[in-house]
């Protein structure tokens, strides 16, 4: 009755996690959707107009990740001052240099070296000396990430090495032809090798994850530990205002009223929990977003029970900052901060596999990164909630040290 | 008049504190309304505290209707009713809700409990605004719910600290003469207030405690007439305890 009539509690049980992962999600599908989607323009100023300067072109184009402006190939002329000038001007994020004769000194250097390998073979020996070099220069708006611009770099690299690959077979392969008088054109087979990118569980057989997959467990939990700002806030509310020495006072034991308030908060995580996957399955795709993906029914059943110990140690917490803090203030500044850096540390706001190792080993020390993990599991690795008994008992253990650190906490105010 | 409470030589020492709150105290309280009188710090709040179980550990003994404390206090707890000086009420529930919600910790019948709720909401004049939210309510209002959240199990008796204060002189005269009422029926009371008239008009006996000890007790209006130059009983608690600021 209490929590229902504590609107600002309810605002932020319900109402900021359904925000959050709303917002979240969003930001996330259109930054994901602005790399997929041709939204980073990028120059090309192709003085090659050959082999390379067509490959690099054509594999960039593929990608789907840019909007390619070609220049010179199509007669504009353009310099590497100009281009880089766009660039800095903001017109493009990258600009990219492909010097005159790129192909061609590609072709002269592979020429020398089969003439310097293959003498024996009846190839006439080279005396020239001469080193070949060719540089492709690119250039990056200052705002890229040195993620993304890694990915670019070997993206052409790797575009480079093929063209050269090839290069070098058709060269060779021209040569031994000459020599053997052999007609078959494939004496070296390309692409032995492929790689192919699959993740593992629930959507192994389905697609990559989602934004929708990571935000709705990733905020579920940051929503359940806000519990504490509307429990810990009634602990002290029923300090400060009487109604403790009242509930004291009374024949059911205090333990058990806690028991109580510390049952209906948890039960609130669930009720949180199974609101935040039914706005990921139904309502988030109307806003053209991902759907989450819940592998069959019983996978709803393992997300309520690993919840349940969620917001066990959620409550717990609660109680012991409703029982230190000595006024609301100070319990929801103290909470709402705590709990925001438990998240930070935990992998709610960055994932933890890019934290550095000291940060690695304080996430283990968060019961958000015990929480997310467990839903990760579930969410992601399609796991059931049995195998979730490592995260299960310490998210129990930190409850139960909660409880009676608070207990002890109140004993000796009393006495 | 029977014995309700026995306190025998009973001392308490706070943690925080070098000096005793309650110094080998000694005091019987007998039925009827009782008045426990005490400047600041003289250890009102300690006796209450102990009374109701909320503090254990003590030195000497108390038995509260021959049950010893703090050991057999789930046995007094269904037999005394608490109205503390805070108004101990949720400021968003209704003046229904609350007193339903505290009423239910005695795991009394419901329809009883309605009952009483009505009786009481009548006999003090808030029945007409029992739906509405405490926090809707003015402070002779709060103090009046606050009161009967401590009758409604039907104490055999009540303990009331400062009840009247803050409250309007017609609020404050409806809540005393619905003690007296209250006394007239079964229902013991101990009061601990600084207001010396409401003292006067309601408790038979009264108790004078200063640093922890008790200085004097007896029968109101005998001690009033006890002591030379006193016209009231204000004026035999300031004889007794000195002018001295009590801060």
């Amino acid at each position: 009755m209490l929590i229902l009539r504590d609107r600002v509690g309810l605002a932020l049980l319900f109402i900021m996690p359904i925000s959050l992962v709303i917002i979240m999600t969003l930001l996330q599908d259109s930054t994901f959707k602005a790399l997929e989607e041709e939204n980073i323009k990028i120059i090309i100023v192709d003085n090659d107009r050959d082999i390379v300067g067509k490959s690099i072109i054509a594999g960039l184009d593929s990608s789907n990740m840019f909007t390619v402006k070609q220049l010179n190939a199509i007669g504009d002329t353009i310099t590497v001052e100009q281009a880089r000038q766009l660039v800095s001007d903001g017109e493009y994020k990258m600009a990219l240099v492909i010097p005159k004769k790129t192909t061609r000194t590609i072709k002269q250097a592979i020429s020398k070296e089969i003439k310097v390998q293959m003498p024996s073979l009846g190839v006439k020996r080279s005396k020239n000396n001469k080193k070949y070099n060719s540089q492709i220069n690119i250039f990056f708006d200052p705002v890229i990430k040195a993620s993304f611009k890694k990915a670019i770099l070997g993206s052409i690299r790797e575009i480079i090495a093929k063209v050269q690959t090839q290069l070098v077979f058709k060269s060779y392969t021209k040569t031994i032809k000459k020599i053997t008088g052999r007609k078959n054109d494939n004496l070296f087979p390309l692409d032995i090798v492929s790689v192919s990118e699959k993740s593992i569980g629930t959507f192994a057989e389905q697609k990559l994850p989602t934004s929708t997959q990571h935000n709705v467990p990733a905020w579920t939990v940051f929503a359940i530990f806000f519990i504490v700002i509307p429990l810990s806030g009634q602990i002290i509310f029923e300090k400060t205002e009487g109604t403790l020495f009242r509930l004291k006072t009374t024949p059911v034991p205090y333990y058990m009223l806690m028991l109580s308030k510390i049952l209906l908060f948890t039960l609130i995580s669930v009720i949180q929990s199974i609101l935040l996957v039914l706005i990921g399955i139904y309502i988030l795709p109307l806003m053209d977003m991902p759907q989450l993906f819940i592998k069959d029914i019983y996978q709803i059943f393992d997300i309520i029970i690993f919840t349940f110990f969620i917001g066990l140690a959620a409550t717990g917490y609660s109680v012991l900052i409703g029982t230190i803090a000595n006024n609301q203030h100070q319990a929801a500044i103290f909470g709402s901060l705590s709990v925001v850096i438990l998240a930070a540390i935990g992998g709610i706001w960055v994932p933890i596999y890019i934290m550095n190792s000291f940060m690695l080993a304080l996430s283990n020390i968060s019961p958000l990164n015990w929480s997310i993990n467990g839903f990760y599991d579930i969410f992601l690795r399609n796991q059931n909630v049995l195998s979730l008994y490592p995260e299960i008992i310490k998210l129990t253990l930190f409850f139960v040290v909660s409880l009676i650190i608070s207990a002890i906490y109140e004993k000796r105010k009393i006495v | 008049m029977s014995e309700i409470i026995k306190i025998q030589a009973v001392s308490k020492v706070y943690k925080a504190n070098n000096f005793p709150s309650l110094n080998n105290l000694t005091l019987n309280i007998n039925e009827g309304i009782t008045g426990i009188l005490g400047p600041n710090g003289a250890g009102k709040t300690t006796l209450i505290h102990i009374v109701t179980g909320l503090i254990k550990k003590f030195d000497g003994e108390v038995k509260c209707f021959d049950f010893e404390l703090p050991k057999q206090i789930n046995k007094i707890k269904p037999l005394i009713g608490i109205v503390p000086q805070e108004i101990a009420l949720y400021d968003d529930l209704t003046a229904v809700e609350n007193l339903t919600f505290f009423s239910s910790l005695y795991r009394i019948n419901k329809k009883i409990i309605l009952q009483n709720i009505n009786n009481y909401l009548t006999d003090l004049g808030l029945f007409e605004r029992r739906n509405d939210k405490i926090k809707n309510f003015s402070g002779g209002m709060k103090r009046r719910v606050n009161l009967i959240c401590g009758l409604l199990h039907k104490p055999q008796l009540l303990l009331l600290d400062e009840p009247t204060v803050g409250v309007d002189v017609q609020s404050k005269k409806v809540i005393l003469e619905f003690l007296k009422k209250l006394n007239n029926k079964g229902t013991n009371i101990i009061y601990t207030s600084h207001l010396m008239e409401d003292v006067q008009f309601l408790c038979d006996t009264v108790n004078i405690i200063d640093n922890g000890e008790l200085i004097e007790c007896g029968k109101t209006d005998e001690l009033i007439t006890k002591y030379e130059n006193c016209n009231n009983l204000e004026d035999v608690f300031v004889h007794l305890t000195g002018k001295a600021l009590r801060d």
